[in-house]
This record gives C-alpha cells, sequence and structure tokens, in this order.
C-alpha cells in the first residue's frame, strides 16, 4: 500500500467518523413513499409476468415456424450455437426476437441527435451489404476507434430507436438516419423510429392509431423517410411511431413471418418520457446480446467496439437496467492473453470467455449445482476471437463463471508481454494442486503470483524486496503451497540477478536439476530468459506433492557460486541435510 | 494477499431478516447510518447524503420482497445509493450548465465542515474525481470491498475497477502535487 492509499483509508475513516450520528427514526414521509414504492412494485410485477408469459408465447411461435426450413448459412456464425429466445427492452419498445438475428440499439444515438445534434460511430464494424453493389468486403477493420460527427444539418425526420436483422449490418449504419435503408436479395431489416417530422407539424393533435397495430395496417402517412418498404404508423400515448420494414426479394416467408411476428408481439409502453435522460459523450448504437428483468427491473445486455484506450480488447459491453442511463455498466474484457475468461455484473453475470471454450458455467458453492450460461458469438463486424456468456443469477451468493473444454496450455503464453502500457508481464500461467494460477512480473516492482480470472493474489515477492537484488543477494524466491493440509504441493518461483546464468536445485533425495538462462531444462521447471542481460531473470517450478528439501544455488556465467539458498518446507522430518551436489554447466 | 470483504454497511447484531420481520423501522434503523456515511463519502455533502440514503432506501424497500435473497438488502442498498450518486451528479451537471448559462449564482457545489485534522487536500482532490473514480476508492478503501464485489456494486467488470481505482489515485496524487506546487 502506498501512501496516498493509507492517507485515503485514513481520510474515508475520519471523515466517515465526523458525519456523527444519523437519526434512526424512519421519517413519516420515507415511510409512506417506501409503502407506495412496495405497491406499485407489486402491480408492475404482476403486469410483467403476464405481459411476458404473452411475448414468450408469440416468440415461441416465430420460432416454430422459422424452424425447419429456416436461414442456416454455412458462414453463419450461430452454427454449433444454441439460439434462444431474445426479449429485450429498447426506449418504451419491449421486443422478443430469436437471437440470431440483429438487434440494434439505435436509441442513445438518437436521443444524443436529439439533445445535442451530434452522432458518435464507432469503427470496428463491416459496413452493410447495400443494394447495388456496394458491399463491405475487404480486410476487417482493426480500429475501434469512435468519432464524433458535426450536427446534423437539418433536423431528422424520424429517430431510429432499434433495428432487427436477419443479416448483421455492423454499428455504423443509421437506418433511416442515413437516408433510404438498402437492403441485398436475402436481407429482411425493419427499423422502429420515433417520428419526429410528424411529432413537430402535429404536436399535440396527432391521429395515429394506438398500439397495437397489425403489420397490415394501412399507412396513414405519404411520408416516406426510410426509402421503399413497407410503412406502419402509429403511436402510443402521445408518440408517434414509424415501424419500416424491407425484405430483399429472396427473403423467406419463413424469415418474413418471424420479422412481422416480432413487431406484433411488441409491448410498447406509453408510460415513460421519451427525452429526460442526458445523452453520454460516448453514446452509440449498441448490439442488443440478452434481455431480462431482475429485481432492479427490466436489464438489456449490450455490445459496442471498445473505445477506452487503457485497455487491449475490442468489445464492451454494457448491462442496462430501468433504473435509468445511471446506472449504465459493464466494462472491457481481456480475454486470450493469459486469461481465459473474465465475467462482470450479479444478475445477470456476463462476460467473455476464449472462443474454443465449449461451454461455460456459473460454480457457486461447494455441493451447489452450477448453473450453465448461454453462449453467444460475436456479430461478423467484430472479428475477434472470443465469445460472450450470460446467465440469471437471481442470488447474492457469489458466482465464478468458468470455462469448460479448454485445454490448461490454451492460456500460457510466456513470452508475451501485455500491451496494455501497465507494464506488466504474464510470465506464465499454469494448473498446480487444481488451482488455475497466473504469475506476473513488473519490473522494479513485483513478482505476483495469483489467481487466473480473479483478482486472487496468492503470493507475491513485493517492491521493497525487488530492491535489494544484487550480485551480493542475487536470488529471492517465493513458495505457495496449492495443496491440502495432509498434501502439500508447491511451487517455487523466484527472481534473480542479471549476473545470475545457471541455477541449480539440489534435492534431499539427492536429485539435482540445472536450468540456465533462456532454456528449459526439465519439463516443470523453467527459466524465463526474454529479458535483456542488464534485467532479473524470473523462474518458476512446480514441485511434486509432498515436502520439499532442497537448496538453490545460483552461477554467474563464469560457473563460480554467487549464492546459495536452503529450503525446507514442511519437512517430514529434522533431517534436512543435502548432500548431493550442483554441478555448474560448462558453456551454459 | 487477502481481498478484504464488505464492512461498512454489515452490523452483526442483527440480520437483515430479522429486521424485515420488524418491519421497515428496524431496517431503517439497521442501515440508514452506514448508508449515510457512504452517500457522504461520494457526495462530500452531508445534507445531500442523507437525501441520498434515504432515497436509496425507498427504492430498495419497493423492491424488497422481489428479492431472492433478503439478506442481500446491504448490497442492494449500497449499490442503490452509488446508482443514485452517480447518475444524480449527471443531472446536477446539467442543471449546473443551465444555471451558469443563466447567470445564476445558485449552482450548487460540494460542501463539508473544515477538519482541521485531515488531509484537507485529499479529501478537496477526492471531490473533484468522476464520480465512478471516486465511488470505486471509496468502496475499495473504506468498504473494503473485494474487486470483485466492486465491480457488482458498480456494475462494471473486474478489470474496470482495477482501472478505476488505478486512475482514480493517480489522479488524486497529480492534484495533491498541483496543490502544492
Amino acid at each position: 500500500m502506498n501512501d496516498v492509499e493509507r492517507d485515503l483509508r485514513e481520510l474515508l475513516e475520519r471523515k466517515a467518523g465526523s458525519v456523527g450520528g444519523v437519526a434512526p427514526r424512519l421519517p413519516e414521509r420515507v415511510r409512506k413513499r417506501g409503502r407506495r414504492r412496495q405497491a406499485g412494485t407489486a402491480a408492475v410485477s404482476a403486469f410483467t409476468v403476464a405481459a411476458l408469459a404473452l411475448v414468450s408465447f408469440a416468440g415461441l411461435r416465430a420460432i416454430d415456424r422459422g424452424g425447419a426450413d429456416g436461414r442456416t448459412p454455412a458462414d453463419d456464425p450461430w452454427a454449433g450455437y444454441e439460439v434462444f429466445e431474445r426479449t429485450a427492452t429498447i426506449g418504451n419498445f419491449t421486443i422478443t426476437s430469436p437471437s440470431d438475428w440483429y438487434l440494434v440499439n439505435q436509441w442513445p444515438l438518437s436521443r444524443q441527435i436529439a439533445v445535442t445534434g451530434e452522432t458518435v460511430s464507432c469503427s470496428g464494424s463491416s459496413a452493410p451489404t447495400l443494394a447495388g453493389g456496394a458491399t463491405g468486403d475487404g480486410p476487417p477493420p482493426t480500429s475501434t476507434d469512435c468519432e464524433t460527427s458535426s450536427p446534423e444539418p437539418v433536423g431528422p425526420e424520424v429517430l431510429p430507436v432499434l433495428s432487427l436483422s436477419n443479416t448483421d449490418r455492423g454499428l455504423t449504419t443509421s437506418p433511416c438516419l442515413n437516408g433510404d435503408v438498402l437492403v441485398d436479395d436475402t436481407d429482411a431489416v425493419m427499423t422502429i423510429a420515433l417520428d419526429s417530422g410528424y411529432m413537430a407539424a402535429n404536436f399535440g393533435s396527432g391521429d395515429r392509431p394506438q398500439w397495437p397495430v397489425r403489420f397490415d395496417s394501412p399507412a396513414a402517412d405519404d411520408r416516406l423517410p426510410c426509402g421503399p418498404g413497407t410503412y406502419v404508423y402509429f403511436a402510443s400515448g402521445d408518440i408517434p411511431y414509424v415501424a419500416h420494414v424491407a425484405f430483399g426479394d429472396a427473403v423467406p416467408d419463413d424469415q418474413r413471418q418471424t420479422l412481422i411476428n416480432a413487431f406484433e408481439g411488441m409491448e410498447v409502453d406509453d408510460a415513460q418520457e421519451v427525452f429526460t435522460e442526458e445523452p453520454q459523450r460516448d453514446d452509440a448504437s449498441t448490439y442488443v446480446i440478452a434481455g431480462g428483468t431482475n429485481a432492479a427491473g427490466p436489464w438489456t445486455l449490450e455490445l459496442r467496439p471498445q473505445t477506452d484506450p487503457g485497455y487491449v480488447t475490442n468489445v464492451q459491453l454494457k448491462l442496462s437496467t430501468s433504473e435509468g442511463p445511471g446506472v449504465v455498466a459493464g466494462g472491457p474484457f481481456t480475454v486470450g492473453e493469459g486469461q481465459a475468461i473474465e465475467q462482470a455484473g450479479g444478475d445477470p453475470v456476463f462476460g467473455a470467455v476464449v472462443e474454443g471454450a465449449d461451454s461455460v458455467e456459473l460454480r457457486l458453492e461447494e455441493g451447489t449445482p452450477p448453473i450453465p450460461t448461454q453462449l453467444v458469438p460475436l456479430p461478423p463486424s467484430m472479428p475477434f476471437d472470443f465469445d460472450l456468456f450470460f446467465a440469471s443469477h437471481p442470488s447474492d451468493v457469489p458466482a465464478e463463471a468458468v470455462a469448460l473444454g479448454i485445454s490448461a496450455d490454451a492460456t500460457i503464453s510466456p513470452s508475451e508481454e501485455s500491451s496494455d502500457g501497465s507494464g506488466v508481464r504474464r510470465v506464465a500461467t499454469g494448473v498446480t494442486g487444481g488451482t488455475r494460477w497466473a504469475l506476473d512480473y513488473e519490473e522494479g516492482r513485483q513478482l505476483a503470483l495469483g489467481g487466473v480470472g480473479d483478482a486472487v493474489l496468492f503470493d507475491r515477492i513485493a517492491r521493497n524486496h525487488m530492491a535489494s537484488l544484487s550480485r551480493a543477494n542475487p536470488m529471492l524466491i517465493g513458495t505457495h503451497d496449492f495443496g491440502s493440509s495432509d498434501q502439500p504441493r508447491y511451487l517455487l518461483y523466484g527472481v534473480t540477478h542479471h549476473d545470475v546464468d545457471q541455477l541449480s536445485i539440489v534435492f534431499g533425495d539427492g536429485g539435482v536439476i540445472t536450468f540456465e538462462r533462456g532454456t528449459l531444462q526439465n519439463p516443470s521447471i523453467h527459466i524465463f530468459g526474454r529479458f535483456p542481460n542488464t534485467s532479473p531473470g524470473v523462474w518458476w517450478a512446480e514441485m511434486p506433492p509432498g515436502p520439499v528439501v532442497a537448496e538453490i544455488i545460483a552461477f554467474d556465467t563464469a560457473c563460480e557460486v554467487i549464492a546459495r539458498s536452503g529450503l525446507a518446507l514442511q519437512p517430514p522430518s529434522a533431517d534436512t541435510s543435502i548432500t548431493a551436489q550442483a554441478t555448474c554447466l560448462e558453456g551454459g | 494477499m487477502t481481498e478484504g470483504t464488505g464492512v461498512g454497511l454489515e452490523e452483526p447484531s442483527i440480520t437483515t431478516g430479522d429486521a424485515i420481520a420488524g418491519g421497515i423501522e428496524e431496517l431503517y434503523a439497521r442501515h440508514i447510518g452506514a448508508g449515510v456515511r457512504l452517500a457522504f463519502l461520494l457526495s462530500g455533502d452531508r445534507a445531500h447524503a442523507e437525501d441520498l440514503a434515504q432515497e436509496a432506501f425507498v427504492r430498495c424497500v419497493g423492491r424488497f420482497r422481489h428479492l431472492r435473497q433478503p439478506d442481500a438488502f446491504e448490497s442492494y442498498f449500497r449499490r442503490a445509493i452509488v446508482n443514485l450518486h452517480t447518475s444524480g451528479l449527471r443531472r446536477r451537471r446539467l442543471e449546473r450548465a443551465w444555471l451558469v448559462r443563466e447567470g445564476s449564482a445558485s449552482a450548487r457545489r460540494f460542501a463539508s465542515q473544515p477538519d482541521v485534522g485531515a488531509r484537507q487536500d485529499l479529501w478537496r482532490a477526492l471531490g473533484r474525481l468522476p464520480a465512478r473514480q471516486r465511488a470505486a476508492l471509496v468502496l475499495r478503501y473504506y468498504e473494503d470491498l473485494s474487486e470483485r464485489d466492486t465491480a457488482e456494486v458498480l456494475g462494471c467488470s473486474v478489470a474496470a475497477v482495477k482501472s478505476l481505482v488505478a486512475r482514480g489515485g493517480e489522479t488524486l496524487r497529480e492534484l495533491i502535487r498541483g496543490e502544492e506546487a
């Protein structure tokens, strides 16, 4: 802990103490509001259950209709993944659709346009396939920067709320905002938009039919802001909306019906205001991966390219709940570089996992059955080699997400240096005594042995010790027992001064192993030799089960012994003598 | 290193389940003090902290019967306070911007009683941090939550918590160095 952290802890304790006593008596107005809120929540819950049952039935019907002869192209990113029914609330709309259709939340973008006149678009998404030959061909983009455009020169006719399509059209397009919605032969695209042009012209006097309406309701407006296609105009409360649907010529009937079912099965809430939320600077369109309801109300799990410059990864997952824009959660996810999985959230738990994982499950306490999670492939516009996962977890019991079906070696990358700018090198990961561990080295700071996938730090060689490293004190050694009380299982690890060229471990039973800088002399003993010669070396060695009695001997390049260090870890007897001799490897 | 566990809102005398059986009065008596302290550390304003904690309490109580784990009230309460604070800050930023445009001098500022014994420079610097960085520091260093629990309260990944804490600490150091210069 550094000085600022220590001072901060003391300050926070002191300041918290300065608050003094708080009257424990419940104020009358708080009591009344609490009771009213309890009653209101109960009523909303009853309504939600009924609504969910309705939309679930509609969604199941849609899937049933689209099942037998549905779309399964060879390059379908959902091939091998389980398609599920996704019910998500976006703005005032709750829509149910199959998970292999692409549901995009356009509302943050529209809200920003409505309030600030600016738009943000994020690259990392392929261009949409457009009619007339313009395509998104070419190498996948690698940049994921977001850019803010200048204000729209003319107020938009419509403000898209969501789009649903059977192909990935990326996030850079804004249906209707960018002009006509153009489709390829097999594309099916629906856009739901707030009809801002109509609203401005007919404020308080609109005569749109109230939701629900059928898809074949006659269009009561001759404006066609989204280009060719089918329009349905309707209102919910005082707010006018327009639905635009465009089908390519070769779209199968089942997919047309899926889209129509999604439209007609929508729930539209007229209780919410539409312009009360302050737009965020980085508001942009997002893929809606999943939706559901937890104790805080409806939630959506949304995906967009990662834009935080402090991270290596390229996606950002965001959990939104009905609490409003203040409860926007999520973060960048780091998997693949020595870490197979990363999780966040509570209910739901969600995260990212390396693409090779067969499945992900949530593990709770010992003896509790694991909770399966839903795996979701990234959209084609995000060409990164990992998957997303999520699972409802309406409990406060901590759950650890565990990736299944990946080999222990999959995440070992001893030669890689993190490119996140932190200066941390993940020297190794492994499994000892059933525990996944990682060894992270920060030059001049620490060598840390921690858990993989969580924040547990088992042991470390800390900075104050690192500072003592010299030719006179050329070895810093750490040990950690991953075994049980009756059967220890040690991992040895250490940092050596740059003068150390070879290390020998001589065991009490007479065994001797020697390894030198940059070589692997034993399958279970490694030395990390990729540092420059003037830098320390890092090594680690996994011991067989049982006590360890050993001496570690350091040689320099002239085979001169420059240090010896004895180890006696849970010795079975008082005899910890070492009789064998270490031998320096000439020319090593 | 051993990760800490939440202590700020937990007082071991009775369980939340007992408190519920005794009604929301008992629940309030049990949690409001710690809630106000947390809200004060987040906002720096004693009166605002009480409003914040009471509002969070109302919201949590409203949903309480729908919680699968009633004993988890503390964590829901803590999360509600943090969320209300961060969303409220955004609203107040809008209000302040509007008030500035209108030439009003009534824009609200954080205020706290002088505490000559405390690191006032650090306290001022803390008040200048972005809301989520400040929340991450308070949850880690006052509530003693683990990184995972902090991530759950803030609704973000563990990596994001690490980033928030690191950036918050670094910003504090820069602000203090700036004051000393």
